[in-house]
């Protein structure tokens, strides 16, 4: 176990080096000079080189790197171009918005998609079970910044049961995190239900229900532990997926998060903050993927010997 | 050997085909996904229209019998664009997916093939690229491809691989240990003979699996994609630019939104059950 | 612990009432707009989303207010100018107070212009302040004091420019010359527009995070009482959101696009829109170079422009894309700028564009690509179509900004469709800065003509508007009615959302000036709340 977690402490790191080096090296070729955005148009070439020169972008790429590395290792992740703050300030901020954001959404969908998911399995193969399933796969197909919208004029501004938009308490996340949650709360059903099927196809479920269980404990008893697998699986892959996959619904709902804030520093060519923001998100991930191997490791022993694999 | 291998596959398959054609939801979206692909093939010859000429004087009329959904903000037919959106949709889904699969495969098969330093190094890799946050990995590369159909396929499909790669590589050191395979080594075989003879066939249903799930999730990252002005290059049509376009004049003419957004909405589900039907018929572990 | 519990929600509770009760009584302004995410330092970036905040807080020598006049701010009057066009006295106002408390003197004046031209402050829009004799030296780094500027006493100085340039106090009206208190703007250091911002306007800037900004009253205003307790500036980055907020009652007021007005015509919500003359120019910007990606350019040729010209339907452009909210331009200079003169409007004929595109040699039309904004799609897309109609194929790359100003900036754009303005209502502020041949290659377009140059250069020298007026006349018959350097568009305007009770709020330029005139009509306000 020592041994499985040291090599999966390593191989997280080696992630995060490999992905700091890809994003640095990705952002020097995306075109579109930050220097000439931040000068404007009517600066002249030559005002252009003095301050490139000055903020060190004419050093040869790798230099950067270091420069920049060596900065983070310090916990410097410089500041932004344009903002004029310090990166890792915007991040925390916006970061805040983007966490409560993606709980709710994520306790929406682990609610309603266990009960969707434990629901059908109960009733599997009867009406219930097909309109639930319809209805699931459903939530995974509309694109979440239509759905977005589309609640945005209906229960905010027709109905107005919500706020349109903004993020001052509870109640501004809750269309949000219905647009958001919608599809993980369809994956987390689907998954469910699949799980518990194969779960209620084992020895000890069908000897429970020759025993004479009635149906809803069997299903309490026994199957709803598995139902634990699919919140942690949906947990593990989608994560970086509900961080800044949020971006959308974000820019609908004006939630500065940290999906629009990259969307906007990308657009700005703010260099520090969109690779402070990936490294950011990067790190999250592969904690909370580190997390989610060790907990399988620790269910399922045999994982430890094939190394690290998730489900996708 | 090669020989009782292909008899084998062919019942398989043939066993394959006879579940998924119990599964009425599945039959019934494979008669969607036909009747999308037709309506791609052949959307000139659908509609009397084209698709892009502005006819400005005839904009946002409502649904009526010329323009069943009636017209956009330039006066053009919006069925008719949702026909044209539809090769766009189908096109980024596929031919990214197919990409992916390609370079999945490889990168999968290699790893699960040769093992040791190759695997750890390409497991490496894949790992690597699933950390990234893939949307905003998609606007990088579409910021440095820059617009167009071409740059499309190419961003989605550069960044779809990763499932399928740990899938391949999982199938693959399965399948390395089966006598089958051992035998093809010890019989002298060339890595790359057994890769492409023996083990690709073998993939092939995941392969499947693969891309009918890819695609659906290829169509929704092209409509993000094109609803933040990344997609295609204007005045082709695609669904996700149309929802965009749509967005300030959503009040007043509800179905210029609408009719792009349940578009997508039935394509996605139709690949979405066919690609779980197509699963409960392939896998062999779910059949009883 | 459940006493404790208890005492502290009931604090929690009475605090809330107390912070209601406060904020029902006090009159606040809501205004919606995008987040800039520059900072609020206006020599540090010249956004019109950031100037909204900057215009309350911090105050230039002179104004630009909304009838479009320049009147004077923190100088005592309009500066004295010498014989030879060269040296500005100007005379400070006397009393002023920073809201830090310091005074205001001739010393915060040479701090300003110091800072501007310190090469490590990046100020932005030092090319409107450099003609100040030593300014371009200080920027280089070759010294560290602005020589042009003169302190007589502590409320009077002199600049002494390098030649005459008759604009230069119109560019002293403009924000981005706002004066700074030297004391606090030092010890603020990098903090100075981000987490700080301290000036002599009518209101402090207290708190500014990405949902927003909130400004309170400067209760010891120099200029009087100010109308507001507290201008919240809101940000909404999408304009739909934006637009459902202010129907919705949060916002008190707000600007609007073209499109998103055409939502609500012949709604109630029209009634509260408002519109207003912008001062600039949509025009088709051609790139005039012989070649282009080192193939011959069909733009070279001024036939092609003018074909070009003939084939896009002005009209339908202003009546159906832009609903009726522009007006077909006759040239290059907008209606309200100096310069203008009544034209002819551009004729529509796609024969007679036919024809030329012939006798230039592509009689079955030729290809070229634009590369736009996503905010300018819906004219290309227009546009694109009026050109398929003589054969002309236009190709739509859309790019986002940072790509389009850096592609632009290098020459490397075939055409494209922009808007351009001046920040106040005079032709030297943008067609020199656009069309002269020192700054035209900057834009993709390359148009060079001595004659021209020649009248925007006089122009300069001159300082009766009179004059000015004539040499801007026919500096802009060359441009767009003889060489056709660029294609003018149409004059837009602006629109604006007001709630009802909001009163005197007219726009005069890009700055939007909630501070000053604008006030709430009380009595339907109050009938309202």
């Amino acid at each position: 176990m020592v041994n499985f977690l040291v090599r999966r402490v390593l191989q997280a790191l080696g992630v995060i080096l490999a992905i700091s080096l890809i994003t640095f090296f990705i952002l020097n070729i995306v075109p579109g000079d930050p220097v000439q955005i931040m000068l404007g148009d009517l600066a002249t070439p030559e005002t252009v080189a003095q301050v490139r020169a000055q903020m060190g972008l004419d050093k040869p790429v790798w230099l950067q790197y270091l420069n920049w590395a060596g900065n983070m290792l310090r916990g410097d992740f410089g500041s932004s171009y344009f903002q004029h703050r310090p990166v890792m300030e915007l991040l925390l901020v916006s970061f805040g918005y983007t966490i409560r954001l993606a709980s709710f959404s994520y306790l929406l969908a682990v609610t309603i998609g266990l009960a969707f998911g434990i629901l059908a399995a109960v009733f599997h193969n009867k009406w219930v079970d097909k309109v639930l399933m319809v209805l699931a796969v459903g939530g995974i197909s509309a694109p979440n910044f239509w759905v977005a919208i589309i609640l945005q004029i209906v229960f905010g501004l027709t109905l107005k049961w919500f706020p349109i938009s903004g993020a001052k308490d509870f109640s501004y996340y809750v269309l949000p995190a219905i647009a958001l949650g919608t599809r993980y709360a369809a994956s987390i059903a689907r998954i469910t239900r699949n799980s518990m099927l194969e779960v209620s196809k084992q020895d000890y479920m069908r000897t429970a229900e020759a025993k004479g269980l009635r149906d809803w404990l069997i299903v309490m008893r026994h199957a709803f532990r598995n139902a634990l697998i699919p919140v942690i699986t949906v947990a593990g892959t989608d994560l970086g997926n509900i961080l800044t996959g949020s971006m959308l619904i974000e820019s609908v709902f004006q939630i500065s998060g940290i999906g629009k804030l990259m969307v906007d520093a990308i657009g700005q060519r703010d260099l520090p903050l969109v690779q402070g923001g990936v490294m950011y998100i990067a790190f999250i991930c592969v904690v909370i993927y580190l997390i989610v191997d060790i907990l399988y490791a620790v269910v399922d022993p045999r994982i430890r010997l094939g190394g690290g694999t998730r489900s996708e | 050997m090669s020989k009782s291998k292909k008899i084998n596959s062919q019942s398989y398959y043939r066993v394959s085909l006879a579940i998924l054609k119990k599964n009425r939801l599945a039959m019934f979206c494979l008669g969607i996904v036909i009747a999308l692909v037709l309506i791609a093939v052949f959307a000139p010859w659908l509609t009397p229209y084209d698709p892009n000429l502005n006819d400005v004087r005839n904009r946002f009329k409502g649904p009526s019998w010329e323009h069943p959904f009636g017209t956009d903000e330039y006066g053009r037919d919006i069925l008719t664009r949702i026909f044209y959106g539809c090769r766009i949709s189908l096109s980024v889904g596929i031919v990214s997916q197919l990409l992916a699969s390609l370079l999945g495969y490889f990168i999968g098969v290699f790893a699960g093939y040769y093992g040791g330093r190759v695997d750890s190094v390409l497991s490496f890799l894949i790992q690597v690229f699933s950390s990234f946050p893939f949307l905003l990995f998609a606007i990088a590369v579409m910021f440095i491809l820059g617009p167009g159909l071409m740059n499309l396929y190419i961003a989605l499909g550069l960044l779809g691989w990763t499932s399928t790669a740990r899938l391949i590589r999982g199938e693959v050191m399965r399948l390395k240990n089966s006598e089958y395979i051992q035998a093809c080594i010890v019989g002298g075989g060339s890595g790359w003979r057994i890769i492409m003879k023996h083990l690709l066939p073998n993939c092939v249903p995941t392969l499947i699996i693969t891309i009918t799930m890819g695609i659906p999730r290829a169509i929704l990252s092209e409509a993000s994609l094109s609803f933040l002005g990344l997609g295609v290059s204007p005045p082709t049509a695609s669904w996700g630019a149309m929802i965009s376009h749509a967005q300030p004049y959503i009040r007043k003419f509800a179905y210029y939104s609408l009719f792009p957004g349940f578009a997508i909405i039935i394509c996605v589900l139709a690949f979405n059950i066919l690609g779980d039907g197509l699963r409960d018929a392939l896998d062999p572990k779910l059949r009883s | 612990m459940k006493k404790l519990l208890a005492a502290m929600l009931t604090a929690v509770m009475l605090l809330s009432v107390c912070a209601f009760a406060g904020a029902e009584n006090a009159k606040v302004l809501r205004f919606g707009q995008m987040d800039a995410k520059v900072g609020y330092d206006p020599q540090t970036n010249t956004n019109s989303g950031a100037t909204t905040t900057e215009d309350c807080v911090v105050e230039p020598l002179y104004y630009w207010n909304d009838q479009n006049e320049l009147i004077p701010l923190l100088a005592e009057d309009f500066p004295t100018i010498s014989e030879d066009g060269l040296v500005y006295t100007i005379k400070l106002r006397e009393g002023v107070k920073f809201t830090d408390g310091t005074d205001l003197t001739t010393d915060d004046v040479k701090f300003t212009f110091e800072r501007m031209f310190k090469p490590e402050t990046l100020a932005k829009s030092t090319s409107m302040y450099n003609m100040i004799l030593g300014a371009k030296e200080m920027l280089s780094g070759e010294a560290t004091e602005l020589a042009g500027f003169e302190a007589v006493d502590d409320y009077t100085f002199k600049f002494t420019l390098v030649s005459p340039f008759s604009c230069f106090h119109k560019n002293l009206g403009i924000i981005y010359s706002a004066i700074f208190p030297r004391e606090a703007c030092e010890a603020a250091g990098a903090d100075w527009g981000v987490k700080t911002l301290i000036g002599t306007g009518p209101y402090i800037l207290k708190s500014s995070d990405a949902t927003g900004n909130v400004l309170v009253k400067n209760t010891n205003y120099w200029g009087g009482d100010p109308h507001f307790d507290e201008i919240d500036i809101i940000f909404y980055d999408n304009n739909n959101t934006k637009l459902m907020a202010f129907e919705n009652g949060d916002i008190d007021l707000c600007d609007m696009t073209s499109d998103l007005f055409m939502q609500y015509q012949g709604t109630e919500v029209e009634e509260l829109c408002h519109h207003f003359s912008k001062l600039g120019t949509y025009f088709f910007v051609t790139n005039n170079s012989e070649t282009f990606r080192g193939e011959k350019n069909p733009l070279a040729d001024v036939r092609v422009r003018e074909a070009m010209s003939l084939a896009i339907d002005r009209d339908l452009l202003c009546e159906v894309i832009q609903n009726g909210l522009a007006v077909p331009a006759t040239g290059m200079i907008n209606q309200f700028q100096l310069g203008f003169t009544a034209r002819e409007p551009y004729e529509h004929n796609l024969e007679k564009a036919k024809a030329l595109l012939a006798e230039a040699g592509y009689p079955d039309g030729c290809t070229i690509t634009a590369t736009i904004r996503k905010q300018d799609e819906a004219d290309t897309v227009q546009i694109q179509s009026d050109l398929a109609q003589v054969g002309i194929k236009l190709n739509i790359e859309i790019v986002d900004a940072a790509v389009w100003s850096s592609e632009r900036a290098a020459g490397n754009v075939q055409c494209l469709l922009q808007g351009w303005f001046p920040l106040y209502a005079d032709a030297d502020n943008n067609i020199y800065t656009f069309f002269h041949s020192d700054y035209s290659p900057a834009k993709s377009c390359f148009y060079s003509n001595p004659e021209f140059d020649a009248l925007m250069d006089a122009a300069r020298l001159s300082t009766d508007d009179a004059e000015r007026q004539k040499l801007y006349e026919q500096a802009d018959e060359i441009l767009s009615r003889q060489d056709y350097g660029s294609i003018p568009l149409y004059y837009p305007y602006g629109v604006f959302a007001a709630q009802p009770y909001v009163k005197n709020f007219t726009v005069g330029n890009l700055i939007y000036h909630v501070a000053y005139d604008i006030d709430y009509d009380m009595d339907i306000y109050n009938a309202q709340k």
